[in-house]
């Protein structure tokens, strides 16, 4: 993969989900609900990257995420999306054989559900930082989940559409396609190994 | 195996207590500086857009010319609380204004250049830091409104902690919107002592005989604030309801008036001893309310 062209996506998007949140969020019970940009970047690398450059991507995603987001109090944590990412990377490894790359909704839905093994490490972190006697002020699980599941499905359908010009921006990235490893068929009684 | 100890080290981090949780503030303020040059325009862009979205544009004039006024009444309260107070002992003020830091102040304007990627936190980004004077804890305001304090300082970006953070608790009075001439002296109005809880509503628990109705004023009379605050608007009531389990007392419901998404730049209030006027990318802009003795 080239590494420049994900940099520069990586910063586009990131200067896209801080300052144009407010923009594109609407209101819920729960908090305002806003897209999350980087989470598209992500899901394309990880459905075209060999599995290293998956978890590194990814890994660096999450970390970026992590240093853009100071909480209340200049708190800074590093760890929670860091993790929730590579947890995220881990599930799209495992199912990306079985889907249609190309197709947007492939992307939305991967958006969606590997978003969704993010945002349960994410709240599973905070969740024991609450336990361990130090959360976050007003920090209630049942709430972010509600916030996190709607921001999933907002930033999925705004995924998917974006998804048709950056699908096209597959190339630019220079994906090693050949490292991408396949499904491993089960062995069949007799055949050799 | 690399791979495992950087998971064990993320795991470890993720769970530190917050004192300990500081170390990487260099290289977030670093991230949060590097991508304000494209999100700070993008964040003007969103808050022109959402104003005028959700606010009709024949009422934008009308809001401007209230926030004027109300600017002029935020002084109005904040001078008949100082005289208030010279009456009863020029001493006891002296004290006060000494404990509170009421000096000067210079007020530099801050470029709102995005918000938290987690939507856990509403903290949002300055594009002014340490080099322009700004340091953690300044008070934050714009307009007519009390906004929040400064977070965390870089040498060129800062955050901003909204005084609707969750577990913000702060001490207001309650009174009418415009009480200019009415006679209404701040020191009778209703003490409340308000608690955020992360939305952009404050409620408080007061005796349920004080004069309190819906559309009223709650402004900052908060110890722990400088006193050059004191008197400005930090919400509107928008809800009284009475407390079944409790019949002496009812709960008071305050939003804040200026919406954070409506935010493109605020103004720190950075106090001018610690301050050098003219220095930095920024300008001092002074503020009806505090050109008396705010000015440098």
């Amino acid at each position: 993969m080239r590494w420049w062209v994900f940099a520069i996506l990586a910063y586009l998007l990131l200067a896209l989900q801080v300052g144009l949140a407010d923009a594109m969020a609407w209101e819920s019970p729960y908090g305002p609900v806003a897209p999350r940009f980087l989470l598209l970047l992500a899901v394309l690398v990880g459905l075209w990257a060999s599995e290293s450059v998956v978890f590194t991507a990814w890994g660096v995603l999450g970390l970026l995420t992590d240093l853009a987001s100071p909480y209340a109090g200049g708190l800074h944590l590093v760890g929670p999306y860091a993790l929730g990412y590579l947890a995220g990377a881990y599930f799209i490894l495992q199912v990306r054989p079985m889907l249609f790359r190309r197709h947007p909704l492939t992307i939305a839905s991967m958006m969606m559900v590997s978003g969704g093994a993010i945002h349960l490490v994410v709240i599973v972190v905070f969740f024991t930082r609450k336990i361990l006697g130090y959360p976050l002020p007003d920090w209630s699980a049942g709430d972010e989940v509600m916030l996190r599941l709607l921001i999933l499905l907002y930033s999925a359908a705004v995924g998917g559409v974006l998804s048709v010009v950056l699908v096209r921006m597959v190339p630019l990235f220079g994906f090693e396609v050949s490292k991408v490893a396949g499904p491993s068929r089960p062995r069949r009684r007799g055949e050799p190994a | 195996m690399w791979g495992a100890a950087a998971v064990v080290a993320l795991a470890v981090a993720a769970l530190l207590p917050d004192r300990y949780a500081s170390f990487s503030k260099p290289v977030s303020m670093a991230v949060i500086t590097t991508v304000q040059p494209l999100s700070e325009p993008l964040h003007k862009l969103s808050a022109s857009l959402r104003q005028h979205v959700d606010q009709p544009l024949e009422a934008v004039q009308g809001v401007q010319l209230r926030d004027k006024v109300l600017e002029l009444e935020n002084e109005n309260y904040r001078l008949q609380w100082k005289v208030s107070q010279l009456e009863k002992d020029i001493s006891a003020l002296q004290k006060l204004d000494s404990q509170l830091g009421d000096r000067s102040f210079v007020y530099r304007r801050a470029a709102v250049s995005g918000r938290s990627a987690d939507p856990s936190s509403n903290t949002l980004h300055l594009e002014l830091g340490a080099r322009d004077g700004v340091g953690a804890g300044m008070v934050v305001v714009e307009g007519a409104y009390l906004i929040g304090r400064v977070g965390q300082v870089g040498h060129v970006a800062s955050t901003l902690d909204p005084i609707t953070t969750a577990g913000t608790h702060v001490t207001a009075v309650i009174g009418p919107f415009s009480a200019s001439g009415s006679g209404v002296v701040i020191d009778t109005l209703p003490l409340a002592q308000f608690d955020a809880d992360g939305s952009d509503r404050l409620t408080a628990v007061i005796a349920r005989s004080l004069p309190v109705q819906v559309g009223d004023a709650a402004r900052l009379k908060d110890p722990a604030w400088p006193g050059a605050v004191h008197g400005w608007i930090i919400g509107q009531v928008i809800a009284v309801e009475d407390m079944p389990d409790d019949l002496l007392r009812k709960r008071v419901t305050i939003q804040a008036i200026m919406s954070l998404r409506y935010i493109d730049a605020v103004t720190v209030l950075v106090p001018s001893r610690g301050a050098a006027p003219g220095e930095g990318a920024t300008t001092a802009v002074p503020l009806a309310g505090a050109t008396k003795e705010g000015a440098p």
